[in-house]
């Protein structure tokens, strides 16, 4: 029981907080609620027990890429209320009620499932040692593929910002 | 029986176009026409042996198995369809072969001449060469797949040629209103196309004629469905109501384009297709009646329009729609060895007016009004005299060809089993105006005095050799061609509609042509009508335009709408562009493009009434609206697309 | 330990070591005293590098199925025929797409190794898409490609255009990639495994858990929606036009080819063997998607004055035609049935191809003032001056149009016919008539190429050999396709036997 209210704790802050990161006017408090998002996004990874994603979610995306973020914002001293004006308010309204639509319509379809009846799962889930063995035996394919979308990641970032020579 | 040689009938005009346009600008002009002329030449030589092997052969086997065929390569196979680049020569294609090798030939050398100080000259004669071969591919193919390419590439040529002249707008204008109403028959043709392959499991000829009696109903609704479809092609193609429209307007291209294409060879493919489908045709018989009364309509239509016509290639392509329009009235009551005996020599009379009307247009340094002409007569002798054999051979006096392929068509629409008195007597009124509003042209080109300005008229001069003999050999097959259809009941042998006999209705012989059942009494007053009715168009226009010029203002003046209506060709034009163009235009604009494209994304943007004043490149982009758009778009499908699945 | 076989994944290997070199070729370029252009170089490696990668697949071609290995690591890289045809497309599509790019790369100086790099890149993505089975190798697949596509789009970054279509793609991209992952999960979450083949088996087995049918709906929807955007199916469309117009005109081109095609062949591949099981559902779907595609990617090309943007929403067309295959496969089991629609998928792709790059090509090639020329105003006259370009663009209209004898009509014919056999006459007629209504804008791009208002000469082109190399190899092929289809329709014949062939087996 406490594993069931702890997932909904988490998964409504994570909810309010992805909703104010995007209707904050200020980016530096977009950001820090952006850190409590995935702050408890990482805590619905330890219920499920994978301890490991949980902890990389932890120090990767909370840690580095916000801090990232957070340096960014302040060297280039973006000030409040550049981001995002609400413009078009029937534009929004659409966009919120096509959205419900869809949300709705998946609720309906999870109607009568019971998702709590997956496969047991072996002893060292969610450990590093298992993942690592996995990822570097069964799954070393997508790993490496991975590795390939990283480069274009860092070839992308420097084609669109790097210094042009004359 | 499989005979190699069949391929080159079409091959033949590929390789001189291929020529022509790789070595084209570097070859003399000389070079150029001879190498055009050759190629066609060989086409004809090859289509001549054809003809004798199938004569030769006609005589050992049975009929219907006086067939030569040619497999080249197998061209698509997929599943049950399997169609090959074949070509076949039957009695049927054989002649039309004959047909359209030999007139191409004589308007190839004729356009060596006429075309002569053109600075394209070689693409002209590529252009020309490869329509021969489109249309000869058209007329071998011996399945409905290899005769639409055909069908399409001689409507590419003919476009190409329409506009031959590409500096002037209204010409390409022309050639792409040409082509756009083709599409409309096209998009019949092709789905005619589909529904029979749906139905039978088949494309080519030999395979719908024998399966189709068995696989479908008589008079059923996909019989029915299907050769309307393929009909709905023919109009466009073959210019009948009610996309008949593009043919007055591709007279802009050169003359002897007009001639070959537009007269003699191309439009005729809508008969050609039908009488090589007619087993289909004849099981569906309410798609026979409105052949049948399409092409009566149009024949008495343009016949109509063609009477009030100033300029001597509108009237001419006027005259064009009503003769296609006889040679439907002909296979819609079931008469095909009439409609292809009439096909034939309305290619060599209707050739031989376009190029007589060429070499007018060319004294004339270019003036196709008639007003402006008249008294050529001295000037340009040898262009009116064959001037002349056509006007008779068209008008339908005897012994000329025209008589008797008219009149087999008159009197099988009267007295066929398909045949309607209504439907003769407008055909039959149709050939009295015919011959009006031919000798109207011919007396207001040739008699009278000369009306054009005096700088024209001092310039006026004959023709070179290279056109007016191309000219003779035409008023000679105008003349002596009715000789292939004597009717039996003059003394002659039929000869065409024997020789066409295996090809036309299928092997046990249900569905066959039936012939009238009448005394020959009958028969002979018909002709006497005919014959009658002719004279007395010939008369009136006599009277109209040479006895007393001035009744035909003062009947005009006095009959003003009808006049009116008759020069606005009932302003047909108008009423498509009111009722078809502009709607579609008006339509897609607004609601399509409006709705989809610009007021969706535009109004986002603008009910907002700011400028953006975006901070930073991207936020700035991203901020003007459209990608919200985009997303909402997205998520719509997205609603969609799982509603449509869950539900 | 692993087995692996490594002439499996020789093909792959090479592509992503090619552009390791162009990237450091790109460096070399860069480094104090030996600053130069090294554009033509990198175009050379990058050239070399995919024609050794075809080379092998076509190796592989003729060596399967004993040659090699088809299943390795651990069953994620799956290289059938059907895999290796959509190689060898997407190798010959990406070089066609680098020589259109030699006069771009003129220009970009500084980033015109890293640009041939993100070519190379994003085949090396496509590959990994179309040479597996499992979706999330499917997914990183398509990432790598995408990301590498949403740089170049906006690689002229001075460009606004071009930057803000980049902006625009990325966005709306992500928030695709959103939906297929969130497909993915709960595909897995019925099926317990993200094989294509294991989903079928539990999609199949209908004892599973109760009410999971509608869970199983909903993921193939999602997955469905990730997938339509990348084909630019209509209502996922509204991108389009602005990337295509955004991009400089190699990227547009390589984004209708390549990307489409890999796209196409997933979606291929995702309906026929994973998501069988539910064809009574989806297949409604893709009939609905076909005519409204088709439909409105035709209307709205009609309005367009640029030809950029008609050629854009010329592809949304394409894209519905190509639908009208998918949704002529059989909701019965087997792969006889599906057979004749996938060849004639697989076909069309490669017309479509041909006739785009060439299309295209014509519009780099008369670059006038530095520019390609886009608007109908700008090719007013040029086919007169012009006459072989001229030529050729007449005939990638045509194709385009689907006029015979070109490969285009050949391509429609066998779609077309496909939905007959299937039954779905309506379709095809829909079909059949949006071809007509294409005919109108294509022709008219014809028109006024042979439209001359004045006198005034035209500058002469520099020539280019490889823009002519490229223009050639369309136009030819182009003919022969239409000309002689039998050779390729025997090569889709035999890649599509393969393409679920291991999974009857299993």
């Amino acid at each position: 029981m406490p594993v069931q209210v702890l997932f909904y704790l988490f998964a409504c802050v994570s909810v309010i907080a992805a909703f104010l990161t995007i209707t904050r006017k200020n980016p530096v408090i977009s950001a820090v609620w952006l850190v409590v998002c995935l702050f408890c996004v990482a805590g619905i990874y330890l219920l499920l027990g994978a301890y490991f994603v949980a902890a990389v979610q932890v120090i990767v995306y909370a840690g580095a890429v916000l801090m990232l973020f957070l340096f960014v914002i302040m060297m280039l001293n973006l000030r409040t209320g550049i981001v995002g004006q609400m413009r078009n308010l029937g534009i929004k309204l659409l966009g919120v009620l096509i959205a419900l639509l869809v949300f709705v319509q998946l609720r309906l379809a999870f109607k009568g499932v019971s998702l709590l009846t997956g496969p047991e799962l072996s002893a060292d889930f969610g450990q590093a040692a298992s993942l690592g063995k996995l990822l570097f035996s069964e799954y070393v394919y997508p790993l490496e593929v991975i590795a390939v979308l990283l480069l274009v990641a860092v070839v992308g970032a420097l084609v669109l910002t790097g210094k042009e020579s004359a | 029986m499989q005979e190699a040689f069949i391929r080159w009938i079409v091959l033949f005009p590929l390789l001189g176009a291929g020529l022509i346009a790789a070595l084209g600008r570097r070859l003399p002009r000389a070079a150029v026409g001879i190498l055009a002329c050759s190629t066609v030449g060989a086409s004809f030589a090859a289509g001549l042996a054809g003809y004798f092997r199938l004569a030769d052969l006609a005589g050992q086997v049975h009929p219907a198995a006086a067939v030569l065929t040619d497999h080249f390569y197998t061209w698509m196979a997929l599943g049950r369809l399997n169609v090959g680049v074949s070509f076949i020569l039957d009695p049927l294609s054989s002649a039309m072969v004959l047909m359209v090798a030999g007139v191409s030939f004589l308007i190839h050398v004729y356009s060596m001449g006429y075309m002569a100080h053109d600075k394209s000259y070689w693409r002209y004669f590529s252009y020309l060469n490869l329509f021969v071969f489109f249309m000869l591919l058209l007329i071998t193919a011996d399945s409905l797949p290899l005769m639409f390419i055909g069908w399409e590439g001689v409507g590419l040529c003919s476009y190409l040629l329409i506009g031959f002249w590409f500096e002037d707008p209204e010409k390409a204008y022309a050639g792409k209103k040409a082509f756009i109403v083709n599409r409309v028959g096209d998009f019949g043709f092709l789905l005619g196309i589909i529904l029979l392959f749906w139905s039978l499991g088949t494309v080519d000829f030999a395979g719908i004629t024998s399966l189709a009696p068995d696989k479908l109903a008589v008079g059923g609704t996909w019989v029915t469905l299907i050769t309307l479809l393929l009909f709905l092609g023919a109009t466009g193609k073959s210019a009948q109501i009610p996309l008949y429209v593009w043919l007055p307007d591709a007279m802009a291209g050169p003359t002897p384009v007009s001639a070959l294409i537009h007269a003699a060879t191309m439009v005729t493919a809508g008969v050609y297709m039908i009488v090589r489908l007619n087993v289909l045709y004849l099981m569906a018989p309410v798609s026979m009646a409105v052949v049948a009364a399409v092409g009566v309509l149009t024949a008495i239509y343009a016949a109509s329009i063609g009477l009030v016509q100033n300029d001597i290639k509108k009237v001419l392509a006027y005259s064009t729609i009503s003769q296609l329009g006889y040679m439907f009235l002909a296979v819609g009551v079931g008469a095909f060895s009439a409609g292809i005996f009439h096909l034939v020599t309305h290619a060599f009379f209707k050739a031989l007016l376009f190029l007589c009307a060429g070499s007018v247009i060319h004294a004339m340094g270019g003036r196709q009004d008639i007003r402006e002409m008249g008294g050529l007569r001295t000037k340009l002798p040898a262009t009116y005299w064959t001037f002349l054999i056509a006007t008779v051979t068209i008008a339908g006096l005897p012994p000329f060809s025209g008589f008797f392929s008219k009149d087999e068509i008159l009197w099988q629409a009267f007295g066929g089993a398909k045949g309607h008195w209504l439907l003769w007597l407008t055909g039959f009124l149709a050939a009295g105006m015919t011959a009006f509003y031919m000798f109207r042209l011919l007396f207001l080109t040739f008699f009278g005095r000369c009306r054009a300005d005096h700088e024209t008229s001092a310039r006026i001069h004959e023709s070179p050799k290279v056109m007016t003999v191309p000219l003779v050999i035409l008023a000679v097959l105008s003349a002596l061609g009715g000789y292939w259809g004597v009717p039996e009941v003059l003394g002659g042998a039929a000869r065409l509609h024997h020789w066409l006999a295996p090809v036309l209705g299928n092997e046990n012989g249900t569905f066959r042509f039936e012939a009238p059942h009448y005394s020959h009494a009958v028969e002979y007053l018909f002709m006497a009508l005919s014959v009658a009715v002719a004279a007395g168009g010939i008369y009136a226009a006599w009277v109209f335009y040479l006895r007393r010029p001035e009744t035909a203002g003062s009947l005009a003046g006095r009959l003003r709408i009808c006049y009116q209506v008759l020069l606005n060709k009932y302003y047909v034009d108008e009423i498509y562009n009111i009722f078809i163009v502009q709607p579609v235009k008006l339509g897609s604009t607004y609601l399509l493009w409006k709705l989809f494209d610009v007021s969706l994304v535009d109004g986002a943007v603008n009910l907002t009434g700011r400028t953006v004043r975006g901070l930073g490149r991207l936020a700035a982009r991203l901020q003007n609206g459209y990608a919200q758009v985009y997303a909402i778009s997205f998520l719509l499908g997205v609603a969609l697309v799982l509603g449509s699945l869950l539900w | 330990m692993l087995q692996t076989d490594w002439n499996t994944v020789f093909p792959l290997l090479t592509v992503a070591t090619t552009a390791g070199f162009v990237l450091l070729l790109a460096m070399v370029g860069r480094v104090g005293t030996l600053r130069r252009d090294i554009g033509p170089a990198a175009a050379v490696l990058s050239v070399l590098g995919l024609a050794v990668s075809a080379g092998m697949t076509l190796w592989q071609w003729f060596s399967f199925p004993r040659g090699f290995d088809p299943d390795t690591f651990s069953g994620l890289l799956r290289v059938d025929r059907f895999a290796i045809f959509f190689n060898l497309l997407l190798c010959a599509g990406a070089v066609l797409c680098i020589l259109l790019s030699s006069r771009l790369t003129g220009k970009l100086k500084t980033f015109a190794g890293e640009y041939y790099a993100l070519i190379v890149l994003a085949v090396f993505g496509m590959m990994v898409m179309v040479n597996t089975t499992d979706l999330v190798v499917l997914l990183v697949g398509l990432e790598t490609m995408s990301l590498a596509v949403y740089v170049l789009v906006g690689i002229r970054r001075h460009d606004q255009r071009g930057s803000e279509a980049a902006a625009k793609y990325f966005l709306i991209g992500a928030f695709a990639s959103g939906f297929l992952v969130y497909g993915i999960a709960l595909t897995y979450g019925i099926a317990g495994s993200t094989r294509m083949e294991q989903i079928a088996v539990a999609l199949a087995d209908s004892g599973g858990m109760p009410g999971a049918g509608k869970v199983a709906l909903a993921g193939l929807g999602l997955v469905l929606v990730g997938l339509f955007f990348k084909v630019s199916a209509v209502p996922f469309h509204m991108w389009v036009p602005d990337a295509y117009e955004g991009a400089p005109l190699p990227v547009t081109t390589f984004m209708a080819v390549a990307v489409k095609a890999a796209a196409f062949a997933v979606l291929a591949r995702l309906l026929v063997i994973g998501f069988h099981p539910l064809a009574h559902h989806w297949l409604p779907v893709l009939w609905a998607l076909a005519v409204a595609t088709m439909t409105l990617g035709n209307l709205a090309a009609i309005f367009q004055g640029s030809i950029k943007r008609m050629l854009a929403y010329s592809s949304i067309a394409h894209a519905g035609y190509l639908l009208v295959a998918l949704a002529s496969l059989s909701p019965e089991p087997g792969l006889a049935v599906q057979q004749r629609v996938l060849l004639s998928l697989l076909y069309y792709l490669v017309v479509y191809t041909l006739m785009n790059v060439g299309a295209f090509g014509v519009l780099i090639y008369l670059e006038r003032g530095g520019r390609p020329m886009e608007t109908l105003e700008q090719v007013r006259g040029t086919g007169y001056g012009y006459p072989v370009l001229g030529a050729a663009m007449a005939v990638f209209m045509f194709s385009l149009a689907g006029i015979p004898p070109t490969g285009g009509f050949m391509g429609k014919f066998y779609v077309f016919t496909a939905a007959i056999d299937r039954g779905l006459v309506w379709l095809a007629v829909i079909g059949v008539l949006n071809s007509a209504v294409s005919a109108y804008y294509y022709l008219r791009v014809t028109v006024q190429m042979y439209m001359r208002e004045s006198e005034k000469s035209l500058p002469r082109i520099p020539f280019s050999i490889p823009l002519a190399l490229a223009l050639t190899v369309c136009f030819l092929g182009i003919f022969y396709l239409g000309v002689s289809p039998a050779g390729l329709l025997e090569a889709a014949g035999r890649a599509v036997e393969q393409a679920t062939g291991m999974v009857i087996l299993k």
